[in-house]
């Protein structure tokens, strides 16, 4: 039978001088929505160290069966990774306007490796976690859940195809709920920006909860975003088919501290049994080293092959420049002209044996410059110059 | 022997001229007077002791073409030379039978400025490719150096890309990506990680693990 949704009488009795009594539900949808954020990622652990974060947040709370609530919590995580090993522990604590609490915790192990050799773009992840949630009223819920997924990674897209499998159970209903997640997705990346999409067949005692969405990821600077989107179909009319949405923002103020700011609307879990609800947060968070969810791309490479170069692929950025002139190694330090480009850089017209060169450019006639992107040594004469390599390929 | 000197004289009559008075003749045409008075006995030198001249007359052509007096560009080019016979004298005591290009020693020379041992960058001779030239991966070590990668390190990493084969295409842009993770990743060798992974080059042995879980 269809786990049903939790509703106000369902709870545990509470002191009549409390506030009526809130699902417990809340925190799971901050966590879940941490967790959904964190997982949708790639997490890049630095060696054996372990990573650590801690989140203090002030959130207001509206569940769809209950009012808005005001809801601080204080969020920690832990990461570790050996190898292609990767251990996540991740806990959380809310205190809720009517002096209720809720503590939630989770761990997860995720191994991969290359069943066609480390060359190849194939990679098998199998991922494991088990969770719960205990409410001060009493209320407690429990998941564990095994992922399986064959990835074929490459440097600006991919994709996936797998499965998985979770167990669940709440206070409320004696049986535990088994569930199937089939599952497959994409992903690509376009600068500083990844962009993924997903559709899980989500199925719960043989009903089918089919559900798309997608999340895009943005990193640039001290500014870290995120949106996601979804829509899960439901064969109940207990359970509601369902759409979501939301962002949220992370500014880095130094490496180590950021302010967060979220809002939108978390899906229900359909196999724990609990609402959605739509929230706004603002918060802090801590961190030993910023860890950019998605890799930034170079403004321009230090290095060009013989094609670009002789195809009129090098071109320099040089902002306000009325004219530019290059003068390098390979032209004997003559001043050339340089065209500007439709993009608006400066392209040069030569073809260049692959090596290394040193070079600058005089902008508007008068000074002597190395462009965006190249790296300076010192040019002997209280200045700068670039390096310019071309390669074979 | 009156035959060679015969057609060396006849050679001269004819315009042949040898090749270092052909590169000063290049000079002349774009050097003034004073700064080639000033360069000319650091360049004979340099050919002598048999140092990649065409960096130097690169350097003296850099000078003017910046409006470089004399004397500063007398200086540089002097410390320019000096930077390259180090290094020269330094790969032939340890490698007397390997080639070494021009554009090789040149980038050993800058690699050391940057702060790599000398003696250390001697091991990538052991991974040189066959017909190959080891001038990128050099300024591609020397680079990484200057950003604060431990120049060992540095060496090592790069010994292991040749030794992987590893496009070179591709290990060059580590010292930009390097630039990219490095105000968020805290030190340079956690950064220089992300920027091996950005790559899709694998972590030298011992370094690391390799990438983290696969995007989704």
């Amino acid at each position: 039978m269809m786990r049903r949704r939790i509703s106000p009488g369902d709870l545990p009795p509470r002191d009549p001088a409390a506030m009526p009594d809130r699902p417990t539900c809340r925190t799971h949808g901050l966590l879940g929505l941490a967790l959904l954020l964190a997982g949708s990622v790639p997490v890049a652990v630095h060696g054996q160290q372990p990573r650590w974060q801690v989140d203090l947040n002030g959130s207001r709370i509206q569940y769809d069966t209950l009012a808005a609530l005001n809801a601080p919590s204080l969020a920690a995580s832990l990461e570790w990774q050996r190898s292609t090993l990767l251990a996540r522990l991740g806990g959380s604590f809310t205190g809720f306007e009517d002096n209720g609490q809720s503590v939630q915790g989770r761990g997860d192990l995720v191994g991969w490796f290359s069943p066609a050799g480390a060359a190849s773009p194939l990679r098998l992840e199998v991922s494991g976690g088990v969770g719960g949630s205990r409410h001060s009223s009493g209320f407690q819920s429990h998941i564990a859940q095994a992922d399986l997924r064959l990835h074929l990674q490459g440097r600006r897209g991919g994709g996936w195809i797998g499965s998985g499998a979770a167990t669940a159970r709440n206070s409320f209903d004696e049986a535990a709920v088994t569930s199937f997640t089939p599952n497959l997705g994409g992903w690509v990346q376009l600068g500083p920006t990844r962009l993924i999409g997903r559709y899980v067949d989500t199925r719960v005692e043989g009903e089918r909860f089919p559900e798309v969405s997608a999340s895009a990821v943005y990193s640039r600077g001290p500014v870290d975003l995120t949106a996601f989107a979804g829509y899960r179909d439901s064969p109940f009319e207990e359970v509601d088919s369902d759409g979501w949405a939301g962002a949220s923002a992370a500014f880095w103020l130094q490496s180590n501290i950021a302010v967060l700011v979220s809002g939108g609307r978390y899906a229900p879990d359909v196999i724990q049994g609990l609402p959605g609800g739509e929230f706004i947060s603002l918060g802090v968070r801590f961190s030993p080293r910023r860890q950019r969810p998605v890799a930034p791309t170079e403004p321009l490479p230090l290095l060009f092959t013989r094609e670009s170069a002789r195809s009129g692929g090098l071109v320099f950025r040089v902002p306000d420049a009325g004219t530019v002139e290059v003068a390098g190694d390979w032209n004997g330090w003559q001043p050339q002209p340089l065209s500007r480009a439709a993009d608006g850089g400066w392209r040069l017209p030569a073809e260049l044996e692959p090596g290394v060169y040193r070079f600058n450019l005089r902008v508007d006639g008068a000074e002597w410059v190395v462009p965006e992107g190249f790296p300076t040594v010192d040019d002997g004469f209280g200045g700068q110059v670039g390096i310019l390599v071309i390669s074979e390929s | 022997m009156r035959r060679p000197v015969l057609l060396a004289v006849f050679g001269v009559l004819l315009g042949v001229v040898t090749p270092g008075a052909a590169q000063e003749s290049a000079l002349q045409d774009r050097v003034p007077a004073d700064v080639l008075a000033t360069v000319r006995p650091l360049l004979e030198g340099a050919r002598r002791d048999s140092l990649p001249v065409g960096a130097l007359e690169s350097k003296v052509l850099e000078g003017v073409a910046k409006g470089v007096d004399a004397a500063r560009i007398g200086a540089a080019v002097r410390t320019l030379a000096q930077e390259l016979r180090t290094a020269r004298v330094l790969l032939r005591t340890a490698l007397p039978e390997a080639p070494l290009a021009d554009g090789e020693v040149s980038s050993a020379a800058l690699a050391i400025r940057q702060g790599v041992a000398g003696e250390r960058l001697v091991t990538l001779w052991e991974h040189r490719p066959p017909s190959g030239s080891l001038e990128i991966p050099l300024a591609v070590t020397g680079e990484l150096a200057r950003r604060g990668i431990d120049p060992d390190a540095a060496v090592d990493l790069m010994g292991h890309i040749l030794e992987t084969g590893t496009p070179l295409g591709r290990a060059a842009q580590i010292p930009n990506r390097l630039d990219l993770h490095l105000p968020g990743a805290g030190a340079p060798q956690a950064a220089l990680l992300e920027a091996l992974r950005s790559l899709g080059i694998p972590d030298p042995p011992g370094r690391g693990p390799p990438g983290g879980p696969p995007v989704g």
